[in-house]
């Protein structure tokens, strides 16, 4: 029964904002959690600046929010159907569910990993304590260890999970993070299939969509335990790729930059590193709103929504520096910078694999197929790569400017690290396999619906990737 | 006349339709590799993790967990300051156990009272030692 109510809160608030974000997609079910994941990281930023108990707060947030987006639906200005012809789309929902979710039969077994417990599980035992509690032991120089900084989203859910079992239950705590793992997964994933918008046929469909399947199992791959095991680290690597996919690879329509508005706040209230790489991201939606739309109407309000998903991490950075929060592994290190750049070089690279079979496939994309990218109306991959690299580089300086042992530092954790950046060229090699399977016997051919806004962009790509 | 350039431009549109389709099929191959590598790797890992050894070690980590938190709020009263340490793992876990009944402090010199772990002990061969300070 608990678990019943469990889910009822994970998921009921969601769905109304999820359907006015995204419409009728086969995305929109993967949008559910998220978004109320989103709520309850609100929520505990409200009760840790104020007072009170998580519940509460989420019970106002939530009933705000559904306000809101139930306004936006009786105006019918954001319910949609698909911005285009999209084939099968419960087929699609289907296939990419089950290839997010397989690993899942992990759960059964309490993996817990150190960090978790240390850092995420602890953090979501003192918000389901209260304000006070929260205070208290986020000053308390014991649990300075637990970087008490961190962002509030995944403490916010999993205490939300405690809160709804009337006890601590880590086992059941991890469980919903791996469920939100594997939502933006299926946020990536359906992403993926929406660059293909219906213009193929069933076979070449069929075959994208067994693609995709091989892109969700692979990313899995490179998130290894720290998928299954409560990190966060594939939270906001996934939530991060999905904005990234949504915002600067598919066409700029207002269903996925609504989408990648939510994956962005979600990256960002997640963790540190994914606050980081959400303003990355952000910078770099802005550009292409101002540079490449032809119809510039409206740009304004999409900023506003850029800043309003990360809004609630800035205003949790605040909040924490008011209260003279700090992370632990920000500070003055006994080994030179060079010592470190070193060891976080050899480090980095070693995990960043993927790196060259990703940079084969874009030359050879580039060469072949721009004028099929052109015609699905998808964006040059100049700036999915700018992502990449800036995100890598401000990770990169982290390690190189913080305090803790580089070789054990770089060691235990940039496995974890480079999630992100290995995901996302993935998901560009994903892309482009998909171009390619539009390629093999047609010509390219204009998309009036696709196109309209992606073709300045995707035009550049030509000049960009292959010269004059 | 008109023949011969004719031919020439259908046997160049040829070849390149030729490398387009061997440079397609190769970014295919680099796609379709890189994929499988990875997502083998996820099977590994879920074989792993599934498997009955790892899956009782971590299953005895959470109960251990669960029964040393359980010794604590049997030997501590509630609310009370604690000293676990500083800077060890000892203290670190010790700081994870006695949240949400415990206010952990790093020396004795406020805590009423002083934590440590012991062995054996009865959580998976671990104890929690509490000692009441004058």
């Amino acid at each position: 029964m608990n678990i019943l109510l469990t889910c009822a809160v994970l998921i009921v608030p969601g769905i109304l904002p999820a359907v006015v974000i995204a419409g009728q997609r086969p995305v929109t079910p993967f949008l559910v959690p998220l978004a109320t994941a989103l709520m309850a990281g609100v929520a505990v930023l409200a009760m840790f600046v104020t007072a009170g108990s998580l519940m509460p707060w989420f019970a106002v947030v939530a009933v705000a929010v559904n306000l809101l987006a139930l306004a936006a639906l009786l105006k019918g200005a954001w319910l949609r159907r698909a911005d285009s012809s999209e084939r099968y789309p419960w087929v699609t929902f289907l296939v990419v569910l089950v290839a997010v979710l397989w690993p899942l039969a992990v759960l059964r077994i309490p993996v817990i990993g150190s960090d978790a417990r240390a850092i995420w599980l602890l953090h979501a035992a003192m918000v389901f304590g209260g304000h006070n509690t929260l205070v208290a032991d986020m000053t308390n120089p014991s649990y300075l260890f637990s970087n008490p900084d961190y962002p509030p989203l995944y403490p916010g859910l999993t205490a939300l999970v405690y809160a709804t079992q009337g006890r601590v239950d880590y086992h059941l705590g991890v469980a919903a993070i791996v469920g939100l793992n594997a939502c933006t997964l299926g946020v990536v994933g359906t992403g993926v299939m929406e660059a293909v918008q219906g213009q193929t046929r069933t076979l070449r469909w069929g075959a994208n969509l067994l693609l995709v399947a091989f892109l969700c199992g692979a990313i899995y791959g490179v998130a290894g335990e720290y998928a299954i095991n409560g990190y966060a680290d594939l939270l906001w690597a996934g939530a991060a790729v999905g904005a990234t996919l949504y915002g600067l690879v598919l066409s700029p329509s207002r269903g996925h930059f609504a989408v990648a508005c939510l994956c962005l706040a979600v990256a960002a209230l997640t963790k540190n590193e994914g606050f980081v790489t959400s303003v990355i991201i952000a910078c770099l939606i802005a550009s292409r709103m101002f540079t490449c739309r032809p119809q510039r109407a409206g740009v304004w309000l999409r900023m506003a929504a850029l800043g309003a998903a990360l809004a609630p991490t800035v205003g949790w950075i605040i909040a924490v520096r008011s209260r003279g929060l700090s992370n632990s592994f920000l500070g003055s290190s006994p080994e030179s910078t060079l010592t470190r750049l070193s060891a976080t070089t050899v480090g980095m690279w070693g995990q960043l694999h993927l790196v060259v079979a990703a940079l084969c496939v874009l030359l050879l994309g580039a060469l072949l197929l721009r004028s099929h990218r052109v015609g699905l109306g998808l964006a040059n991959p100049a700036r999915l790569w700018a992502v990449a690299v800036l995100s890598t580089l401000a990770i990169a300086a982290t390690y190189i400017f913080g305090s803790y042992e580089i070789h054990w530092w770089v060691g235990s954790s940039v496995n974890r690290t480079t999630i992100f950046a290995n995901s996302l060229l993935l998901t560009d090699m994903a892309v482009w396999a998909v171009v390619a399977m539009q390629g093999v016997d047609q010509p390219a051919w204009p998309n009036p619906v696709a196109s309209a806004n992606g073709r300045l962009e995707a035009a550049d790509l030509s000049s960009t990737l292959t010269g004059p | 006349m008109s023949e011969a350039p004719e031919g020439l431009v259908v046997a160049a549109r040829t070849r390149l339709r030729r490398r387009s389709a061997i440079g397609i099929a190769l970014l295919g191959v680099i796609v379709a590799g890189s994929f499988l590598v990875e997502a083998q790797q996820a099977v590994g890992v879920t074989v792993q993790l599934t498997g009955s050894a790892v899956a009782k070690q971590y299953a005895a980590n959470l109960h251990q967990f669960y029964c040393l938190q359980d010794e604590i709020h049997g030997e501590v009263p509630r609310g009370a300051a604690v000293a676990v340490g500083s800077g060890t793992e000892e203290s670190q876990e010790l700081s994870e156990l006695v949240v949400l009944w415990a206010k952990p402090e790093p020396s004795p010199q406020h805590s009423g009272w002083a934590l440590s772990l012991v062995t054996p002990g009865l959580c998976e061969g671990v104890g929690v030692r509490a000692v009441l300070h004058p």
